[in-house]
């Protein structure tokens, strides 16, 4: 065999191919900026855009309320990274209780099954109010009474039912000659989700998990409902008492410093992960 | 006892009925295998040679008749289906390799969790079992780097590492270019000279002829012809029999 000559390449295709990529680059970044410029001057031509700056984007106002916001964005972080874990493992636990088959787990299988009905059927500002005040009604002894400790377990109730139905559709993703391959081998049905379909699973979930992830992020401030001065209480507390907004703003900029890493480490994984399929 | 050992096959289906809702695959099919023996399943589509497959794996139950292995009916309701997938081996068309696992993973999984040998243990005997096989340096790469023959001996392989009595292979070189054909083949020349005992399902007529102990031709759900290839290949005496290998033949494919 004679070693196999380089690739070939016309020089003429490539300039061809070359100019118009150059071309299409041109424009993207020329209408991109056009718009920009169009956006922002509608905007700052608005009649009450000087009255709108002044109480939304002061920078005075930003310094000022800084020292109260961002202690409260702290505890909104503390709230999310609790609440997280817990709801993986409560949505894992959910969804394979679901996909069981063995008549004696039968009640277990039925309770998960009502559990995500229910729960999925009641928006979550509603269950944050329910526990966080219903809950320490009940006045039962040994229980705790804090609205944020009732609160982060109403988020963890409520998002546990949707990462149980994003699971459970991972496990059906996966082919049944998966199953049949693992049990021809002598597993049984235990080891054979536990080594070749969760794995499997979990990985194609990852996307759809952490856009959840982001969403609860976000719903850490219902539990302000409740009265516990996390970033949404701190910032309208500021508001308030000063008649101006940009506390506000400053509470949904921290929110977006927290999840559009996220989003972009989101897109990140499974670009990743694609990769990976091939190798 | 009765029975000695030379009188039970390895094994015996007796009149064995599957259906999938009203649409029944076996029609009460019987047929023996020999320890050592390598007989070959070979009919139109339809006729049953993957069901019957399945059904010796366990991985569908049957509706009537028995299947039994050493004399024991494994078909039985709540028989540990587990004890029997742990000596006999199969392999599937489309391979149903781990995608998620490295070769070497995919090959010890099952030695190491069901048989309880150590990782260490596991990964020498799949390494001399890959080594065997032309697939030693393929051990640490994932399923989607390999080709697809290679991908079918690291599934057989797979059910190797169990040290099954007995190895079912269900049209594995159906989903394969022509050009891979030979390598997977050459591979279950190998395990026959080693005395295994094998059951095949396959279109490769050329390929059955050579290998077979015997050749059932299955019709309709049951053994409609037995015997040695050169019976039923050159002198097949049933007239769906004699259809079947003629269309095949016109096909090019005998």
């Amino acid at each position: 065999m004679t070693e196999s000559p380089g690739p070939v390449v016309d020089p003429a295709r490539l300039s061809v191919v070359r100019r118009k990529g150059r071309r299409d680059m041109t424009v993207a970044t020329v209408s991109t900026v056009l718009f920009f410029l169009v956006l922002g001057y509608v905007v700052a031509s608005a009649p009450g855009w000087p009255a709108v700056q002044a109480s939304f984007f002061n920078l005075d106002d930003a310094r000022a309320s800084w020292p109260k916001i961002w202690p409260a964005f702290l505890l909104n972080v503390k709230i999310f990274l609790i609440a997280e874990p817990i709801i993986l493992a409560l949505a894992l636990t959910i969804a394979v209780l679901r996909g069981l088959r063995a008549p004696v787990l039968a009640p277990l299988r039925v309770v998960a099954t009502i559990y995500t009905d229910i729960i999925r059927g009641i928006p979550t500002i509603l269950l944050v109010f329910l526990m966080g005040f219903g809950v320490p009604a009940l006045q039962l002894q040994g229980l705790t009474n804090s609205e944020l400790f009732w609160g982060t377990v109403a988020l963890i109730v409520s998002y546990s039912a949707y990462v149980a139905e994003v699971f459970r559709a991972g496990i059906e993703s996966v082919h049944p000659s998966q199953r049949a391959a693992a049990r021809s081998l002598g597993l049984n049905n235990g080891q054979g989700l536990r080594y070749v379909i969760l794995p499997q699973a979990v990985r194609r979930v990852v996307p759809p998990l952490l856009n959840d992830f982001i969403s609860l992020q976000k719903d850490t401030a219902l539990v302000s409902l409740l009265g516990v001065v996390e970033v949404f209480n701190a910032s309208t507390i500021y508001a308030n008492s000063t008649f101006t907004y940009t506390s506000l703003v400053v509470a949904a900029l921290l929110f977006i410093a927290l999840t559009v890493p996220m989003a972009r480490f989101t897109d990140w994984v499974s670009a990743r992960m694609s990769r990976q399929q091939q190798g | 006892m009765a029975q000695t050992q030379a009188d039970v096959p390895k094994l015996r289906l007796t009149e064995v009925h599957k259906a999938f809702g009203d649409n029944s695959v076996l029609r009460g099919m019987s047929l023996d295998v020999d320890e050592h023996e390598v007989v070959t399943l070979i009919g139109p589509s339809g006729c049953g040679k993957s069901t019957v497959l399945r059904c010796i794996n366990l991985l569908e139950p049957i509706d009537s008749g028995a299947i039994l292995f050493d004399g024991d009916d494994v078909s039985w309701p709540g028989y540990d289906a587990n004890a029997v997938r742990r000596r006999v081996g199969i392999v599937f068309q489309s391979f149903n390799l781990f995608p998620h696992m490295s070769v070497v993973d995919n090959i010890t999984l099952a030695p190491r969790k069901v048989l309880g040998r150590s990782r260490d243990v596991a990964t020498e005997q799949a390494m001399q079992l890959l080594t065997r096989f032309g697939l030693a340096e393929k051990a640490d790469d994932f399923p989607d780097r390999l080709s697809g023959g290679q991908q079918q001996r690291v599934a057989i392989v797979r059910a190797l590492a169990m040290d099954p009595e007995m190895m079912l292979f269900d049209e594995v070189t159906s989903a394969l270019d022509p050009e891979l054909v030979a390598e997977v083949l050459e591979v279950i020349r190998g395990l026959k000279d080693a005395g295994l005992t094998m059951v095949l399902a396959t279109h490769e007529m050329t390929f059955a002829r050579e290998i077979s102990t015997r050749v059932a031709f299955l019709d309709d759900g049951v053994v409609a012809e037995l015997g040695t290839p050169e019976q039923i290949f050159d002198a097949p005496q049933v007239p769906r029999t004699q259809q079947f290998l003629a269309r095949v033949g016109r096909a090019g494919r005998l």
